[in-house]
């Protein structure tokens, strides 16, 4: 008897109140659109925004689609995307990657536009 | 916001900056070694053409074969412009002396860079009105815009013609009427600015090759220290864009 209880608060101890679908890692899409107004609205939002929760095991995609008609875009992820990818009017480009290291990381376009300063966001990885 | 004051916001955010640079320029002129101002003007425009391949999204290398007509458009521009400038520039084979036509031909490729700026610049006003240049942004573009004038002045000052405050002034104004002119493609959104702005980055290497025979000398040391503080003080100004 005491075995058997050792043995669940053993088996508890290790989900530390995670639930069986947090355990499982999913793929997750996600869609930024840059234009004037910054990322998905940043301009009038306030940076950092937008932010985007995963989970360490998640496999990411993250579009991206310029939707502006004049001025070109660009977008990096500290350590997990630092190369980037710029993006055209009415282009789009995407990055998909597995979230490793749990921590919040900052994402940002990565080309001097008009709009550079509340192009920054967040994404976070949770353990 | 009508298009007339987006233009003349364009105008003074473009021009102002760009004659207080390129005269303080040639006020340094006086000064320093043509060929320190000359290694000043090359590392300026060594970080403008990163700066420029990136806003024409890198020739969109990154479509593969597959860009189509605007990828063709994009090399065109860069190709077709460079060599426009050198057939212009008849002095271009020689490593000689820069005589005032080119320091013009230099105004006008930075008129195509400031052009492109202009374009988004007009788009941004068109839709968000004054408060797109009352931020930080502002302060960045007008500073990058005085070290351009300073880059400008040193074709200036290692020119053959004697460098003169009303030769600045006449750069200065080629540059900021073709960013005026062009912005309100921007403001009504007529097409993308990547187009002008790989026009732009095919003038920075003609300006590249033409200003860099006048930086070479025997004092290599304040030659290359004279580069790096050009290279440093641009990408100070990209530091102030980023915030």
């Amino acid at each position: 008897m005491v075995l058997i209880a050792g043995l669940a608060i053993a088996l508890a101890a290790l989900y530390q109140g995670r639930s069986p679908a947090e355990v499982q890692p999913q793929t997750l899409n996600f869609t930024i659109i840059a234009d004037d107004n910054g990322f998905n609205g940043s301009v009038q939002h306030g940076i950092p925004w937008p932010i985007i929760t995963v989970h360490v095991g998640d496999n990411v995609t993250i579009s991206v689609f310029d939707d502006g008609k004049v001025e070109a875009h660009g977008f990096a992820i500290d350590s997990y995307f630092p190369k980037g990818l710029i993006v055209g009017p009415g282009e789009s480009g995407s990055v998909t990657f597995t979230a490793t290291t749990p921590g919040n990381y900052t994402f940002y376009c990565n080309i001097f536009c008009t709009v550079h300063q509340f192009m920054i966001g967040t994404l976070v990885v949770e353990g | 916001m009508d298009v007339l004051t987006a233009m003349a916001l364009v105008l003074a955010a473009t021009f102002v900056p760009l004659i207080v640079g390129s005269s303080v320029g040639v006020l340094l002129g006086g000064f320093v070694d043509k060929r320190i101002m000359a290694a000043l003007g090359v590392g300026i425009l060594a970080w403008l053409f990163i700066d420029l391949m990136s806003d024409a999204i890198q020739l969109d290398v990154a479509q593969g074969f597959g860009g189509g007509w605007a990828q063709v458009a994009l090399v065109l521009g860069f190709i077709a412009t460079f060599v426009v400038l050198v057939i212009l520039d008849k002095g271009f084979s020689s490593p000689g002396g820069l005589p005032l036509v080119v320091a013009l031909l230099a105004a006008v490729s930075l008129g195509l860079h400031s052009g492109g700026e202009a374009m988004d610049i007009g788009n941004g006003l068109a839709s968000t009105g004054l408060n797109y240049m009352l931020g930080s942004e502002t302060v960045a573009f007008i500073t990058h815009k005085a070290i351009e004038g300073l880059m400008l002045s040193a074709f200036l000052v290692a020119g053959t013609s004697k460098p003169s405050l009303k030769n600045a002034a006449l750069v200065s104004g080629v540059v900021g009427v073709m960013a005026t002119v062009v912005t309100p493609l921007g403001y009504f959104a007529v097409l993308p600015s990547t187009y002008l702005l790989a026009m732009a980055s095919g003038a920075n290497v003609y300006m590249l090759l033409r200003l860099a025979p006048q930086a070479l000398g025997e004092d290599r040391t304040k030659l290359a220290v004279a580069f790096c503080v050009g290279f440093l003080l641009i990408y100070f100004a990209a530091l102030l864009h980023s915030g």
